[in-house]
């Protein structure tokens, strides 16, 4: 589960010894890196991590958030799987103890550790290794980048610091003074944390788990001491929740400080934190509340929302302090307490949020492009037609100030527009489309990248979202880009198959792609009917009738128009935007029902081979676009399918249940609770995780722009149409459908279960 | 939020978002949840409660009214009348089951939403579930508060569950799971009585497709009654379970099961739980679920390290490994049981199917670096020489005939095996001459593993041959694609090809367990047989005689897979494969057994060009 919690201090204060007027010493806290809790490799400290993949010798570094693999049962930890089997083979894990620098390419600051003398952190293994290597690297040059040779590398081996002597399965503490990193001759500029195993130094293959590691300061005295001062537990009767003592709250819930007294480091030099853990099996296991690194004051304060939207029931909190050498006192059970549970819409608010952050923490600062995943890399134009949608939702729920979110649109939006006197935009493309994914940073075609008729019209799909959002300025560069799109220019005026069909894209190496829009999916009934109702480049209605249309029904179910692959994201992209409710084209079709029954097969389908595989079930399904062990894919689906072979493992992703949501409300629903309450793991940063594949025990660990859009913007249309409301209201859409024929027929009453 | 109001947002809602404002058109949409208007009336119902004379009348009074609802508001209106009455008569003598009638018709209307398929449905069962699943818990207990029905208490839990179960707080639901239990454990002294209720509520989950909670609700029940009881109910669960496995219900067995070991463990300690343990593993492995067989071989083996079978279970494990074809974990289990396990009788096995591995699974040099390691560390006479033979096959199909005389030179003269390597020996011989080797593998036949007592189930699959000569090497496996079979009205399977289409007919059925075997040409001397046929009575031999008839076969092995070339002429043509059993296995009051042979053919269509055809 997400813990909040909230530290006393901030990171980047000093550890001093600083008399006081009582002949005491006051102290600030240590530096803690990291503990993981985000779900990510980048550190505390903004400073991103990594492994090394490539033989010989190879890291693979994650953060898991398995229950018994992280310290305290909670949040996250790192997992590191090494294979060092043969003779002089090594493997490393590296971060960066500092953010990249804008405009040096691969460059970090550093951090300037002379205020510390110790490093610390836990360790256990999946069985007993070898020695591990601690490496801190100094930058010399101070170019921010470490060149081996050139900068220093200081190091130590783990196992001297080790009680037991090596790496255990049990959680042990490593304390390491810094003194003991010879080489360094400057602390002032660490660049780099590294965790070295080598075959030198008895490892071979295996799996490691590291958590909460800091920089701290103690005396010498206390550092070097074989044998810690008994530390105390916290002092029981001294416990309050919100400044009032308790030993029992029925309805525990908000954000809560718990608080306690306990040694400082005055009492006992050797303390090094103060923690409140929690349990919710009558105390078989504690998981941790959150740390108070602040020893240098008696009272002992961490705040705490408790999550009411998964497993509290009936918990017990108890306080737990440590010293520097993993040495720990407990206190008894402090206090019994219930929450009351979450309701549904405070759950597809919560759903809806986490995936807005994704959008929030992804957009480039300068060229306002959103980032196609959290991996880093490119941005997407699609990634970011959605994050400008997901920043007008953001704003009417109040999740960011709507005059930020307006700038933050208005800097994507100048991206696709030229400035000035210049003819281009700064966003490389022909014709008014653009290149499926462009360099974040300058905006420039990323790689081998196509130009994207869909992802074009995803942009502008979102860029007119906003313009009737927030009006005058905003509608009107919104509308520019929809002008300068040629959609003529990659229209199939051939006779032939392809005729009225559009190319899906375009690149100097290949010319126009061979692949065209010629068979339904929602993303063609999206690209059409934005280029039939384009205010300067105007398609003929007849383009949205071009492509085929196939109809058939899986088991007894509704027959509706099938898509190439089956996958449910080909049913669910147009139906952001226009509300299809109640309206059907020429041929008398409701693509809003066509997309309800095709979601019902979906699910049906995942209901039919529950038994087949794993991770199926009525409330496990959701085939479609999304990430599986193997590596991404579009092309998973279910039968129907234009191919007839769908394809598909035992991978589902939220996404699907989230997409549809306005199709199936109540299942779609059932779905997400379903997957939220029983697999954990499956929730992270930004909420829903991509995908599970439960045959393989596997979640998903990066975020997709296009997987986030299609939880956060389906679950608002369902909680409010904000995303129908405002797209529809502009005036080429409603041409567009218009112009498409488009009638009035009686509204969807649901498809039948 | 008031319903009316709650009503007005809902219609205003629909009414703004929709994409009637692209037509100016205000019409309200037909068929909604919100406009029905709620034309039942439930008068004679609640009228008929107030003179009812029993809880279950009541209920079931509050059933037909429910089911005469047809809207939202009807659900509303009669939850509103049943609740007036309670109020007018707090002292109404069947008052727990008005109460329990209230809780259920909260979570009727709330399944009645959950069928409707609309966003306004939708919406609306949003905004009222949570306060409707609270109402339903309160009066429910004020039903265990007042009822003295253990009846209507134990229904007035499975409903507490229902309300709790779907929701954020899996552990209250299982809070109630739990204290039903209890209730049914002290439902009377009587214990037949008491599984008769167990029975009673389990069943209620079962019908509402609630299997997984009638088994805790079980688990739990033997956890608060006396021992034998408690045996009792398990074996019902392990029952349950075998139930299943024999249905092929295998996500629902497989839940059973280890629901029934977790609850049994409780009970039965040492050989009897491991006995158990071992039970389901075998049974696992018997029906080839080699994954599930492995679970249940690894629990064994972490919680009876001590037994007498312990060697058994380890062995089963590296086996499961073998059959699952992760080949790198089996050699690496079996190995560890060589070392480990010197003298078990399993040891000879575990070497021979290890050795197997290497000689199938891993490319030449890793295969004999892997045999040479098994030697070096486990060589026995017979188990160590089987390695040098395959060494030496290996060396034999690689053409590196001194190597091969090499390794054939170290096989013990009085070993089962000395024959086997004088038999290459001799083949490497004639091929230095000049001439075909008599024996091996200029061998025509195959002969394959076989078990006993089931009837040979032979199915030809046709492939698109990929390079033929690849395959013959190896490696051309992945090129071959499988080709439609289609039916004739007759029932005949069919294929059609074009003239001179290269077709690879495999046998999809056979399972190769020792292709050492296709070694073998002589069934009539014994002596040449793999050891472990010739020493077990458990398997047997069948012979493969592929006949065309029109035509032709690329070689004349008669091994499982072969390479056939349709005619130039179209037409109808014919390749039959004739399964044969030797009857190897010798019965000891029957002498010889032998299964009936099977015989399978397809029908290969051959057309023009331009006709659709491979």
């Amino acid at each position: 589960m997400r813990l909040k919690v909230f530290f006393f201090f901030i990171l980047s204060g000093l550890f001093l010894n600083i008399p006081s007027a009582h002949g005491q010493q006051k102290f600030i806290p240590p530096i803690v890196i990291t503990d993981y809790n985000n779900g990510t490799l980048t550190n505390s400290l903004g400073g991103i991590s990594g492994g090394k993949e490539e033989l010989p010798g190879t890291l693979f570094p994650t953060a898991i958030p398995d229950e018994g693999y992280t310290k305290g049962s909670c949040g996250y930890s790192l997992q590191l799987d090494f294979n060092v089997e043969k003779l002089g083979e090594y493997a490393f894990y590296w971060m960066k103890l500092g953010k990249e620098l804008s405009g040096k390419d691969k460059a970090t600051a550093t951090l300037d550790l002379t205020k510390y003398n110790y490093l610390s952190f836990w360790i256990k293994g999946a069985q007993e290794e070898g020695d591990m290597k601690i490496e801190i690297h100094q930058d010399v040059d101070n170019n921010g980048i470490f060149v081996f040779g050139k900068d220093i590398t200081g190091y130590a081996y783990a196992n001297a610091f080790l009680k037991k002597g090596m790496v255990t399965k049990e959680w042990q503490k490593v304390t390491i003074p810094l003194k003991n990193f010879t080489k360094i001759t400057d602390w002032s500029k660490a660049l780099e944390l590294v965790f070295v195993f080598e075959n030198k130094a008895g490892n071979t293959k295996g799996t490691v788990y590291i958590d909460d590691i800091l920089f701290g300061y103690r005396p010498s005295n206390v550092l070097d001491a074989v044998k810690a001062q008994p530390i105390k537990a916290p002092v029981e009767p001294s416990f309050t929740v919100n400044g009032l003592n308790a030993k029992k709250c029925l309805a525990f819930t908000g954000v809560t400080t718990l608080a306690i007294k306990a040694e400082s480091v005055n009492d006992n030099p050797f303390i090094e934190s103060v923690r409140f853990e929690y349990s919710v099996d009558k105390g078989v296991n504690w998981k941790t509340v959150g740390y108070d690194y602040d020893i240098g004051k008696k009272i002992y304060k961490v705040e705490w929302q408790p999550d009411n939207s998964r497993d509290l029931y009936n918990y017990q909190v108890r306080a737990v302090a440590s010293d520097i050498q993993g040495n720990e006192k407990v206190t008894n059970t402090l206090v019994e307490c219930g929450v009351r549970p979450i309701t549904d819409d405070e759950f597809l608010s919560l759903v809806e949020r986490k995936a807005f952050e994704f959008f929030k923490d992804h957009q480039n600062p300068v060229t306002g492009l959103f980032y196609d995943t959290s991996g880093g890399g490119d941005a997407s134009i699609a990634s970011t037609g959605f994050g400008i949608a997901a920043f007008c939702v953001g704003a009417e729920r109040g999740w960011i100030d709507k005059k930020e979110a307006k700038r933050r649109i208005s800097l994507a939006l100048d991206t696709f527009l030229p400035k000035g006197a210049e003819t281009e935009p700064a966003a490389e493309g022909k014709y008014g489309f653009f290149y499926h994914f462009l360099n974040h940073h300058t905006a420039k075609r990323a790689g081998k990248s196509e130009i994207s008729t869909v992802d074009t019209a995803i942009l502008v799909a979102g860029a007119l979202t906003a313009g009737e959002y927030f009006g005058q300025d905003v509608k009107a560069k919104a509308e520019d880009i929809y002008k300068r799109v040629e959609w003529e220019k990659f229209l199939c005026k051939e006779k032939g198959g392809y005729y009225n069909c559009y190319s899906m894209g375009w690149s100097p190496e290949r010319g126009f792609l061979e692949s065209y829009w010629d068979y339904y999916t929602d993303e063609v009934v999206l690209i059409t009917l934005l280029a039939i109702g384009s205010p300067a480049h105007p398609a003929p209605p007849e383009v949205f009738y071009a492509w085929a249309r196939n109809k058939d029904a899986y088991k007894g179910g509704k027959p509706f128009i099938y898509s190439w692959h089956g996958s449910l994201f080909s049913y669910q992209y147009a139906n952001i935007w226009f509300n299809f409710q109640g309206i059907a084209d020429k041929q008398g079709v409701n693509w809003f029902e066509n997309s309800t029954n095709a979601t019902l097969a979906n699910r049906q389908f995942c209901v039919d081979n529950a038994d087949k595989f794993k991770g199926f079930g009525p409330n496990m399904w959701g085939i479609t676009s999304m990430s599986r062990p193997e590596g991404y894919t579009m092309h998973f689906g279910t039968p129907p399918t234009g191919n007839g072979e769908p394809e598909y493992d035992d991978t589902v992703s939220p996404t699907g249940p989230a997409g549809s949501i306005v199709f199936t409300p109540y299942l779609s629903l059932s779905a997400l609770k379903y997957m939220y309450v029983n697999y954990p793991k499956l929730w992270g940063q930004y909420g829903f995780r991509d995908s599970v594949n439960l045959e393989k025990s596997w979640y998903a660990s990066v975020y997709y722009g296009i997987g986030e859009a299609m939880i956060l913007l389906p679950v608002e249309n369902f909680r409010s149409g904000f995303l129908w409301k405002n797209f529809m209201k502009n005036e080429f859409v409603k041409q567009a459908l218009l112009k498409a024929g488009f009638a009035k027929v009686k509204p969807n009453k649901g498809a039948q279960k | 939020m008031k319903k009316t109001m709650l009503m007005m947002i809902l219609v205003s809602c629909t009414l703004f978002l929709g994409p009637l404002a692209v037509w100016a058109d205000n019409q309200t949409p037909e068929g909604s949840t919100a406009e029905k208007a709620a034309a039942v009336k439930f008068d004679e119902e609640l009228s008929r409660m107030i003179h009812a004379d029993s809880d279950a009348v009541i209920i079931k009074i509050a059933e037909e009214a429910v089911a005469k609802c047809k809207a939202y508001d009807d659900f509303e209106k009669f939850a509103s009348g049943l609740k007036n009455m309670t109020a007018e008569r707090p002292g109404f003598s069947h008052i727990a089951a008005l109460y329990y009638a209230i809780a259920k018709t909260r979570m009727d209307e709330l399944s009645y939403l959950s069928q409707k398929n609309d966003i306004e449905s939708g919406r609306l069962y949003m905004s009222v579930n949570d306060s409707y699943r609270n109402e339903a818990l309160a009066y429910l207990e004020k039903a265990l508060n007042s009822s003295k029905s253990k009846d209507l208490i134990l229904d007035a839990y499975l409903l507490k569950f229902l309300a709790t179960k779907d929701e954020f707080q899996p552990q209250a639901a299982e809070a109630f799971l739990d204290d039903m239990a209890t209730k049914i454990s002290k439902y009377s002294d009587d214990s037949v009585l008491n599984k008769q209720q167990l029975a009673r509520m389990a069943d209620e989950f079962a019908n509402k497709g609630l299997a997984n909670y009638a088994l805790k609700l079980k688990v739990a029940y033997a956890q608060k009654v006396d021992p034998k009881s408690a045996q009792e109910t398990l074996e019902d669960i392990k029952k349950d379970a075998d139930k299943n496995f024999a249905q092929g219900n295998m996500k629902a067995a497989a839940a059973t099961y280890d629901a029934y070991i977790t609850a049994e463990s409780l009970y039965l300690k040492g050989d009897a739980m491991a006995a158990k343990v071992m039970e389901i593993a075998e049974k696992y492995f018997g029906a080839n679920r080699y994954r599930d067989a492995r679970k249940y071989y690894e629990s064994f083996a972490e919680n009876y390290p001590d037994s007498k079978v312990i060697d058994y279970c380890k062995y089963k494990t590296a086996l499961c490994c073998y059959y699952e074809k992760d080949y790198t974990n089996a050699i690496a289990r079996f190995e560890d049981f060589l070392s480990t396990y010197k003298n078990s009788i399993w040891f000879d096995r575990a070497f021979e199917t290890a050795g197997r591995i290497y000689f199938c699974e891993f490319p030449k040099d890793n295969a004999i670096a892997g045999l040479q390691k098994l030697i070096d560390n486990y060589y026995r006479k017979n188990t160590g020489d089987f390695a040098y033979i395959l060494v030496a096959l290996l060396r034999y199909s690689d053409k590196e005939y001194a190597k091969a005389l090499e390794s054939l030179k170290k096989v013990d003269m009085n070993s089962v095996y000395s024959y086997a390597a004088d038999t290459i020996a001799a083949d490497i011989k004639d091929i230095k001459n000049g001439s075909n080797p008599s024996y091996s593998f200029g061998s025509k036949d195959s002969y394959k593993m076989w078990e006993p007592g089931k009837p040979i189930t032979v199915e030809i699959v046709p492939m698109e041959a990929g390079d033929a000569n690849a395959w013959l090497k190896g490696s051309g496996k992945g090129e071959d694609k499988k080709l439609e079979v289609t039916y004739t009205d007759s029932g005949a399977a069919q294929i059609t090809v074009k003239p001179l289409a290269k077709v690879r007919f495999g046998l999809s059925t056979l399972v190769d367990e020792d292709r050492f075997s296709e070694y073998l040409q002589d069934k009539e001397d014994l002596s040449r047989l793999p050891k472990k046929v010739k020493d077990d009575d458990e398997k047997d031999l069948i012979s493969l005689q592929w006949t065309s008839e029109g035509g032709k076969f690329a070689d004349e092995r008669q091994v499982r897979d072969r390479v056939w070339q349709a005619p130039t002429e179209p037409g109808a043509y014919k390749v039959s494969v004739l399964a044969d059993d030797f009857g190897l296995v010798r019965s000891p009051d029957k002498g010889t057994r032998k299964d009936p042979a099977k015989e399978m053919s397809l029908i290969i269509n051959v057309k023009a060009q331009g006709d659709q055809a491979l």
